[in-house]
């Protein structure tokens, strides 16, 4: 059975650090932009965000039609829980949903893609979604903050109406110690960043490049485009050489130096990019590469590529949509390196009680009940038996609009920790006609904000109490139409 | 309406402020000795029946679920009936109106109702800390401010309301408060100073928004008939409402009106069996100014969008036609929650009784209107009327 990609969607942050300015606050020197995730954001809400336009783009019901969720990422939340079945709620998936999370490496993605594309072989599902998403936490003033860069991408796999096919897949591992952060590290450390460059990520590159090049018996030429994990720009350019890759074939897929080192997002991200220009017949080259291990990657572009394209929301467009963050200063705020010294406040209900697991998941899916003898519609569908409005007890599910206006709004100075102002509080008019309440996200000052201003609900962290996560919808002014 | 009257014959306050010096016990304390001592003829503690305390966050102070011994345990009560109310803003305002009931009924002949809050034991985060409670999705983030702030922003663009005028309620409140002793501001601000404050919730500065006070008010009432045995001078219950709207922020139909206040004004002006026009003054619910300007159009002072033209006219000032908020109001007195509306209705029970001294409005009615809106998604609402006459 043919399985190849169905679709696929990107997030990128809206903010973006200059390495210029990490540079200047600690003597260091370096070239280009990292993609940086808001307060509010995490691996699970930036993977979430990507995963609705995966389901878009691949055009499937994600509330039956999706199996599978497997994520990758370096950028672990917890050792004992995953929080994937916030991004299963988001998609309004289905219980039957089949979740894993692969880690400990920045190809961690390539594990779940393998594994998500042997399930589609063997016939087991049919659509399956492989997420890379990093957000690496790392030391104020290490080489790691400097490259660094927050995303999440998602690939929908399955077997029909494919836009690119599988060809083969080969990976080479061996033992190799580069970057680790083990249980009791904050943050990410590297033992010698050349002993990386030389030994870890060419060498692997290169021995995967070759046995892929072997079982398919060809040879770099044979590819229009070729995508490199990419740590950095010299690493890159050094592993491009080795392979006799031309400028051409790296065109589209290189994207270190507008959004950083991408981890499990990184050539998942390069893929999105080549995949935005790919024509039919295109055949592409993946190399992924993280802790002494790389997967290489065939891909054949079908003709079914030019149809979906109305569907995407490509990488150029999140390139576009950018933001740049002024100093150092409002970007270690950012990173959480700078916390206000300030005891957070707890909130009401802790993030672990029986209420969250009540009514977050509605929220989340924006599941609401519409009464049958006033047409109020009810929201969350939970908490409410008895028909606010009229006092009507029979309802019919609906779902909530993600998109609409500010009926109105305020922008809070002071709000109590880990909440930091300005904080706005909207009161939207949705395009159903439903009103909704929520946090604002990307609105800095009142200059970002305006009564009838277009909105759109995206899930977002709103706080985090004993290390577990609350996740919620915010507004945001629509970002990318 | 077949109810036994209720007269007030005794109000005592404690002049508001940030009271670091006294506990909340001492605040109750000599707020219901000023009461007692107030009552023109006199009365015996013991002649008290029951008591009603109002207070709406004994947390920022570290007391919890008190219930109602936390004032008759105080005040050499203990034994008599009395009951803790809590109702966002209208806290106060509603244990008056449920001992009024109490009264009224024929159950008690004469009861205490105390309000109080201790704001300043807690620091200011510890208020702010109200925006992590409730639901912690559908409500968290809502402070005061946050709850009453769109309601200006939508105000402002439906109806062209501006900043400046806006300001001059607080220009106008911090005028009153200058004679009024009990108030914890005593001087005047102009409109620029208002505009030039720190902002603190757009469209908000700082000078829109009422300070946080520590504060306790008594009132003592009894059955209309007996009033003639503690003065001659008693104040009545005309009416009372009260007022709930939805309980989220995203059930709340309007952002240009407090419906809870259409509400209570409605069964209050009913049951007083009068209009608008018949009040001498009114203390109303001020905790920002945008409050108050949407304050006159629920209360029936003015039709919808008008609001901004009785401020401009002065009608509202200490000498227009309806003066509101003489005492300076929550933006200048301060906005004790619990205390707020038993002072308010102490206000009107001094002019009512022409006792108010500098600040005494002209008495043609004799009626004199209280409100307090507030609580969750500014949901809750109590308006209370008091005349200086019976029918």
């Amino acid at each position: 059975m043919v399985v190849g990609v169905t679709g696929y969607g990107i997030y990128i942050p809206k903010y973006r650090i200059e390495r210029s300015i990490i540079g200047k606050a600690w003597s260091g020197r370096s070239r280009g932009q990292n993609a940086v995730a808001g307060m509010d954001e995490d691996v699970i809400t930036m993977a979430a965000e990507a995963a609705l336009n995966a389901v878009t783009h691949a055009d499937i019901d994600s509330t039956c039609d999706l199996e599978t969720l497997y994520f990758g990422t370096s950028s672990a939340l917890d050792f004992e829980r995953s929080s994937l079945g916030v991004i299963g709620e988001v998609l309004r998936a289905s219980d039957e949903i089949d979740y894993a999370e692969f880690s400990a490496s920045p190809r961690a993605s390539f594990a779940a893609l393998k594994a998500c594309q042997d399930a589609a072989a063997s016939g087991r599902i049919t659509n399956g979604l492989v997420i890379g998403a990093e957000q690496r936490a790392t030391a104020a003033g290490s080489q790691e903050e400097m490259n660094c860069g927050d995303g999440a991408v998602a690939i929908m796999l399955g077997t029909n109406n494919v836009i690119a096919e599988i060809d083969e897949v080969y990976s080479y591992t061996t033992n190799f110690v580069d970057r680790w952060r083990d249980a009791d590290s904050d943050f990410v450390k590297e033992y010698e960043p050349r002993f990386t460059r030389d030994y870890g990520y060419k060498q692997h590159i290169i021995a995967a490049a070759g046995g892929l090049f072997a079982k398919l018996q060809c040879g770099i030429d044979d590819f229009d485009h070729v995508v490199l994990q990419q740590p950095n720009a010299s690493m890159v350019s050094g592993v491009a050489k080795a392979l006799n890759a031309n400028q051409d074939q790296l065109a589209h897929g290189g994207l270190i130096n507008e959004v950083g080192d991408l981890g499990a997002a990184s050539a998942l991200m390069g893929l999105a990019g080549v995949l935005d220009k790919a024509e039919p017949g295109d055949r592409i080259l993946v190399l992924s590469y993280g802790s002494g291990a790389s997967d290489a990657i065939a891909l054949s572009v079908t003709d079914a590529i030019a149809a979906k394209r109305d569907k995407l929301k490509p990488v150029s467009l999140y390139l576009k949509s950018s933001l740049q963050v002024e100093d150092y200063v409002a970007f270690a705020k950012m990173t959480g390196a700078l916390e206000k010294q300030n005891t957070p406040t707890q909130i009401g209900v802790p993030p672990t009680s029986s209420a969250l697991w009540r009514d977050g998941r509605e929220i989340r899916q924006l599941a609401a009940i519409k009464c049958k003898s006033c047409h109020y519609v009810n929201y969350p569908a939970t908490i409410r038996k008895i028909c606010v409005r009229c006092g009507g007890t029979e309802f019919d599910p609906i779902t909530l609009a993600r998109t609409g206006k500010v009926h109105t709004y305020c922008l809070s100075l002071y709000v109590p920790p880990p909440l930091v102002g300005p904080q706005a509080l909207i009161i939207g008019d949705l395009d159903d006609g439903n009103r909704y309440r929520a946090l604002g996200t990307e609105i800095n000052s009142s200059d970002d904000v305006e009564i009838d201003m277009k909105v759109e609900l995206v899930m977002r962290k709103i706080v985090t109490q004993d290390g577990v996560p609350v996740y919620g919808n915010v507004f945001r002014p629509i970002r990318i139409n | 309406m077949g109810w036994n009257r209720v007269a007030l014959v005794g109000a005592g306050m404690i002049p508001f402020g940030e009271l670091f010096e006294k506990s909340w016990e001492v605040m109750l304390e000599e707020s219901y000795l000023e009461c007692l001592n107030s009552v023109d003829k006199g009365i015996d503690p013991k002649k008290i029946q029951a008591a009603w305390i109002g207070t709406a966050r004994p947390e920022l102070h570290g007391q919890g679920a008190q219930g109602g011994v936390s004032l008759v345990g105080h005040l050499g009560l203990a034994g008599i009936p009395c009951t803790r109310v809590e109702n966002g803003c209208p806290t106060g305002s509603d244990a008056l109106r449920n001992a009024a009931f109490g009264v009224a009924s024929g159950i008690y002949d004469v009861a205490l109702v105390a309000g109080y809050e201790k704001m300043r034991d807690a620091p200011t985060s510890g208020l702010l800390g109200i925006a992590m409670q409730g639901h912690p999705l559908l409500t968290l983030g809502e402070t005061a401010m946050t709850m009453f702030a769109p309601k200006a922003n939508r105000y402002m663009h439906e109806y062209g309301l501006t900043k400046e005028q806006m300001a001059m309620v607080a220009v106008k409140n911090r005028k009153n408060g200058v004679l009024d002793p009990y108030a914890q501001f005593r001087s005047e601000i102009t409109v620029e100073d208002v505009l030039k404050s720190p902002t603190v919730c757009e469209p908000l500065n700082i000078l829109d928004c009422c300070p946080q006070t520590d504060g306790a008010a008594c009132l003592l009432i009894c059955r209309a008939d007996l009033a003639d045995k503690f003065t001659d001078k008693p104040v009545y219950i005309a009416g009372m409402g009260c007022g709930t709207d939805y309980y989220y922020q995203h059930e709340v139909e309007s952002y240009t009106s407090y419906e809870a206040t259409v509400k209570s004004a409605k069964e209050a002006y009913s049951m007083a069996g009068i209009t608008p026009d018949q009040l001498d003054l009114a203390e109303v619910h001020d905790c920002f100014s945008i409050t108050e300007i949407i304050d006159y159009e629920d209360l029936g002072f003015c039709d919808r969008g008008e609001a901004s033209q009785l401020i401009e006219k002065g009608v509202t000032e200490q000498n227009g036609d309806l003066p509101v908020n003489v005492s300076g109001g929550l933006l200048c007195k301060g906005h004790p929650l619990g205390a707020t509306g038993v002072a308010q209705c102490a206000e009107l029970y001094w002019h009512l009784r022409q006792e108010a001294g500098e600040r005494q409005v002209e008495i043609k009615h004799g009626y004199g209107l209280q409100h307090n809106v507030g609580g969750r998604a500014i949901s809750n609402s109590v308006v209370i009327i008091l005349s200086n006459h019976t029918d």
